[in-house]
């Protein structure tokens, strides 16, 4: 009898531990960017992280906000938002020099093998080094995810929206970039390396 | 042979053991044979020790993995912007960022597809791209 409840109580740890393994896989449009960059030693330009919590305070501030910039664009940055999970960007500059470049371009190659896997390549361009890919969610009818891995020109950008978004919105405020900040990567920048810091993504 | 002896022999052949007895016995077999008594908690538990023995083996990989590659500087964490102004801001900059390379990456294929078609764009390539100019 007690040896059959030590059997249970193993079964049941073994069991766990599956479920919590398989639960982390399954995350459609969750590109793991910081695992991937784990050994990388070299400081990125951007290192931004935008959590789903967060995302809500912005919706938040927007609604409060009555000189928002988006208006002008005519793109309603809440509805833009509301079903992002998480935004994720990583931006290396000028990274060739450093000695851990290998290690860079190995952890991006490991990305790419990952989303050429299992994503759908929405723009890939191999002999640039460019590839966009999307993701739908089990159903198969909506996006789950988009990442972009770029590595070239001396910078590497790696980038991830988990959730839903309309593109057509993005590509509208590039459109209307006259309305963007002419300091865009700074703001990025200052953003991705002000804030309190955190281990992982999430 | 006495022919009352030959009688007896005959009905004796005959004979058959009662069902419920058969039964008895059987089961009684069942529950003393030690591979059938409690085969299911020892088996669960090898498949236990398997799984874990799995992500032991996988754990010390990783481990092995990370400690061979020599990283010199701690991994880069990830950052989160201080107050909600700045989220804002930065919400608003990595999406038009990432819209950027979106389309900077989509003149990039356009250009492979124009030098690959000898200059002159696929017809439906061009509906396509008036389409989206039109729409977005």
């Amino acid at each position: 009898m007690k040896n059959r409840n030590i059997s249970i109580a193993i079964g049941l740890l073994a069991a766990t531990l599956l479920g919590a393994v398989s639960l982390n896989a399954a995350k459609p449009g969750y590109l793991p960017i910081t695992e991937s960059l784990a050994r990388v030693g070299i400081q990125p330009t951007v290192n931004l992280n935008m959590p789903k919590f967060l995302l809500n305070e912005v919706i938040e501030g927007y609604e409060a906000d009555e000189n928002n910039p988006f208006e002008e664009m005519g793109i309603d940055l809440k509805a833009v938002i509301a079903d992002i999970k998480s935004i994720r960007l990583v931006v290396y500059e000028d990274a060739e020099t450093s000695e851990d470049y290998p290690v860079l371009m190995k952890a991006v190659e490991a990305l790419n093998k990952e989303l050429q896997a299992t994503w759908i390549p929405v723009v890939s361009v191999p002999e640039e080094n460019v590839g966009i890919f999307t993701v739908s969610d089990e159903s198969g009818e909506r996006m789950a995810g988009l990442a972009i891995v770029v590595a070239q020109d001396d910078s590497v950008v790696i980038g991830n929206i988990e959730g839903r978004f309309p593109i057509g919105a993005i590509l509208r405020m590039v459109a209307n970039s006259d309305a963007l900040p002419e300091d865009l990567m700074e703001k990025l920048a200052q953003a991705g390396s002000g804030g309190e810091t955190e281990n992982g993504d999430k | 042979m006495d022919p009352s002896l030959h009688q007896l022999i005959g009905k004796l052949r005959d004979e058959r053991c009662p069902r419920e007895v058969v039964n008895r016995a059987r089961s009684r077999i069942a529950l003393e044979r030690p591979e059938s008594r409690d085969t299911l908690p020892y088996l669960s538990m090898v498949a236990a020790v398997t799984v874990i023995l799995f992500f032991v083996v996988g754990i010390s990989y990783q481990v092995s993995m990370n400690t061979r590659s020599g990283a010199v500087e701690p991994a880069p964490v990830a950052e989160i912007p201080k107050d909600p102004d700045q989220a804002m801001e930065a919400t608003m900059a990595s999406l038009a960022y990432m819209g950027s390379v979106i389309v900077d990456s989509c003149q990039k294929a356009e250009g492979r597809i124009l030098a690959d078609s000898n200059g002159k764009l696929p017809d439906p390539y061009l509906k396509l791209r008036t389409y989206l100019s039109q729409n977005l």
